[in-house]
């Protein structure tokens, strides 16, 4: 578990970012070349764009990590005073990343689930439960009977409103389980 | 003389009763999203933007100014009252506006911010219709590789004016160009990056980006805060306001001085037609700009009343100057005129030089919404929500945020009525919200891909027709010209920038 949560702080830390994006960035070069060599009997073809945009973002990661190295060996410079601080700090910072992280993973997965079931199940329905899945997300603590009951009350407006405000204002057709 | 008859005729058309009420609305969505601390004007407009696809074109521009020049000089509001800026672009008006309030003076502070920006929106609302002909009659000579140049331009000084974070503000924008390279290439009927699914052949869509880098992405980052109310109940208390008190002393607004207020509302003005520069750099150039010219330098910092007219005024005017570019050339600077650009796009239509000639039926009422947004909405918002208004941006967190996602996912579901969309916009937000924890700029991303289009085709024509020769761009007397204005642009915002802190 902690070997995952250490994945993912390195994955979305500045190193994982760079990371991902250099990925994505030579997937993108490779299926630019798929397409057609750059230029073709003289004349330009439509990899040549996306060539050289890959190129430019290839130097520009380039400047990021240069500019994050530069960054750090400042850090390190600077925070050499306080490179005695405990293992147990070490821990608890920990521990507060991973909370931190709770929140945008969970609005993540709910609206993941809202998006797949939201055809499925109906604007009613799907909405619902989604708007009062988002306050329990937003909640700090653990709800009391009373503000559950609150919430499911907020969540019930919100998906009335919703409904008013897109069907009967603008007049779009929103999905329903019976039809 | 035809185009006064056209711009009185946007007058008429705004006070139509199926207009007006996007004027309203739009101004007290956009005060509300400008005022609550973690929402932006932007965002607002954002949310619209599937709203747009089933609104009239009129309305949703009217709606669209509305919003932006509300949300300008609502931020001043929390500045003044809590100190806590509504939007960036008020963050000079906390510096003048809070030692005011903690004065006593908070009123006052409020009502020297509302008639800046009441003359700063105005003012610069009216060089919006003087200049915007002019402009798209410079326009009209350029030609492709000028074309070219001039994208270039924008999106080089959209990166280097992300101080502090040019690479990662070119990383930011290359990936919007990269984004909208997906689908059908711009010149042959080729596909590109479909990775073998029809779902993307028609290319990415900028309504789930623009939904997904502002509104989703915005969720994510809220959800890490736990406060439970957008402001605290105990600053509610701490601000108490009289509506009586909001009228500036005359004398006030006479040390001022009618030139301080023109001159602020230039300087906002000039700063919106630049790419990428904002309200939040408008404000404080103008502050900058007019502690310099003080007769009393010594009182910024400790509540000037003409610190708070300089930032609001320059911010306000700003928002009519960023319009230039993107009605004359179909290049905005900024990621509001940018999703307003998107407005436009999704009803079929493209800016550029031709495009205020033949459609100033459907821009003369935005003209003119931001001109009356200016003088009539601004005291009169003010006037009337004023002593309630930190009451009114105090609410529950859970609520507000259930309420945005709802209105932002079902919004991009019913623009298409595609689920893909809506997986886009989730994606798109994910993404964003990665880049901005690492200090990427995000509104990078959208101009990129707003501009990178037309960057590839004029790219490809003019070497096209100079048979793959580059000198064209050097050759073309319009291309270079936008060529050394980059070059001058780079040397003074990049160059000599770091030189005079080394000497300093």
């Amino acid at each position: 578990m902690k070997s995952l949560s250490r994945l993912g702080t390195w994955l979305t830390g500045p190193t994982g970012v760079v990371v991902c994006l250099l990925a994505l960035t030579l997937i993108y070069l490779l299926e630019a070349f798929k397409i057609a060599p750059p230029i073709k009997n003289g004349a330009l073809t439509a990899s040549f764009f996306p060539v050289a945009l890959a190129v430019v973002m290839l130097l520009a990661l380039g400047g990021v990590i240069l500019a994050d190295r530069r960054e750090a060996a400042g850090g390190e410079a600077g925070g050499e005073a306080g490179a005695g601080e405990s293992d147990e700090g070490g821990d608890n910072r920990g521990d507060a990343k991973v909370a931190a992280w709770r929140g945008p993973v969970a609005v993540t997965l709910l609206t993941a689930v809202y998006i797949a079931l939201f055809a499925h199940l109906g604007y009613f329905i799907a909405t619902f439960l989604y708007a009062f899945s988002m306050t329990l997300a937003f909640a700090i603590g653990r709800p009391s009977p009373q503000a559950l009951a609150f919430k499911a009350l907020v969540a019930g407006v919100i998906t009335l409103l919703g409904y008013g405000l897109f069907e009967l204002v603008f007049q779009v057709r929103l999905p329903t389980p019976w039809i | 003389m035809d185009y006064l008859i056209e711009l009185s005729k946007g007058l008429a058309v705004l006070m139509q009763p199926d207009i007006l009420p996007y004027l309203i609305g739009g101004y007290l969505i956009g005060t509300f999203f400008g005022a609550v601390p973690g929402l932006t004007s932007m965002l607002a407009i954002a949310l619209l933007l599937p709203l747009t696809y089933s609104l009239d074109i009129t309305a949703a521009l009217v709606a669209c100014a509305a919003i932006f020049m509300a949300g300008m000089c609502s931020g001043s509001i929390t500045a003044t009252t809590i100190n806590i800026p509504g939007a960036p672009a008020s963050m000079m008006t906390a510096i003048e506006g809070y030692p005011m309030q903690q004065r006593g003076e908070g009123a006052k502070a409020l009502g020297h911010a509302a008639l800046a920006s009441m003359i700063g929106g105005a003012l610069g609302a009216i060089m919006l219709m003087v200049m915007a002909p002019l402009a798209t009659e410079a326009a009209l000579l350029i030609r492709t590789p000028g074309k070219f140049s001039l994208i270039a331009f924008a999106l080089i000084v959209i990166v280097i004016s992300q101080r502090g974070a040019i690479s990662k503000g070119l990383v930011a924008t290359t990936l919007g160009v990269m984004v909208a390279t997906v689908g059908i290439d711009v010149m042959q009927p080729v596909t590109r990056f479909t990775f073998g699914t029809g779902v993307l052949m028609q290319g990415i869509d900028i309504m789930p980006l623009v939904i997904g880098a502002f509104a989703v992405s915005e969720l994510l980052v809220q959800s890490q805060n736990r406060a439970s109310r957008t402001v605290e109940v105990d600053a509610i208390k701490a601000s108490v306001i009289r509506r009586r008190d909001f009228i500036p002393p005359w004398h006030e607004v006479r040390e001022i001085g009618v030139y301080r207020y023109v001159k602020t509302a230039i300087i906002g003005y000039s700063v919106g037609v630049l790419p990428g520069a904002g309200g939040s750099m408008a404000a404080f150039v103008a502050y900058a700009e007019s502690m310099r010219s003080s007769r009393h330098p010594e009182k910024y910092g400790k509540g000037s009343v003409e610190g708070i007219a300089a930032a609001e005024g320059a911010n306000n005017a700003m928002c009519s100057g960023a319009f230039v570019p993107m009605l004359s050339f179909g290049i905005p600077g900024d990621p509001t005129t940018a999703i307003v650009l998107g407005v436009l796009v999704i009803n079929g239509l493209q800016p550029g030089p031709q495009f205020l000639d033949s459609q100033l039926a459907l821009v003369a009422p935005m003209f003119m919404a931001l001109l009356v947004a200016a003088l009539v909405m601004v005291p009169l918002t003010l006037y009337v929500l004023g002593p309630w208004f930190v009451r009114i941006v105090s609410i529950r967190r859970d609520v507000l945020y259930a309420s945005i996602a709802v209105i932002a996912l079902v919004g991009c579901y019913v623009a298409t009525y595609s689920i893909f969309q809506m997986g886009l916009a989730l994606v798109f937000g994910v993404l964003a919200f990665l880049l901005r924890r690492q200090g990427y700029p995000v509104a990078c991303l959208l101009l990129g891909f707003v501009l990178g289009p037309s960057l590839e085709e004029y790219c490809r024509r003019s070497l096209s027709l100079s048979d793959g020769n580059p000198l064209i761009f050097l050759t073309s007397p319009d291309s270079l010209f936008f060529l050394a204005l980059t070059g001058v642009f780079y040397y003074f915002m990049v160059v000599r920038k770091p030189e005079a802190r080394q000497h300093a």
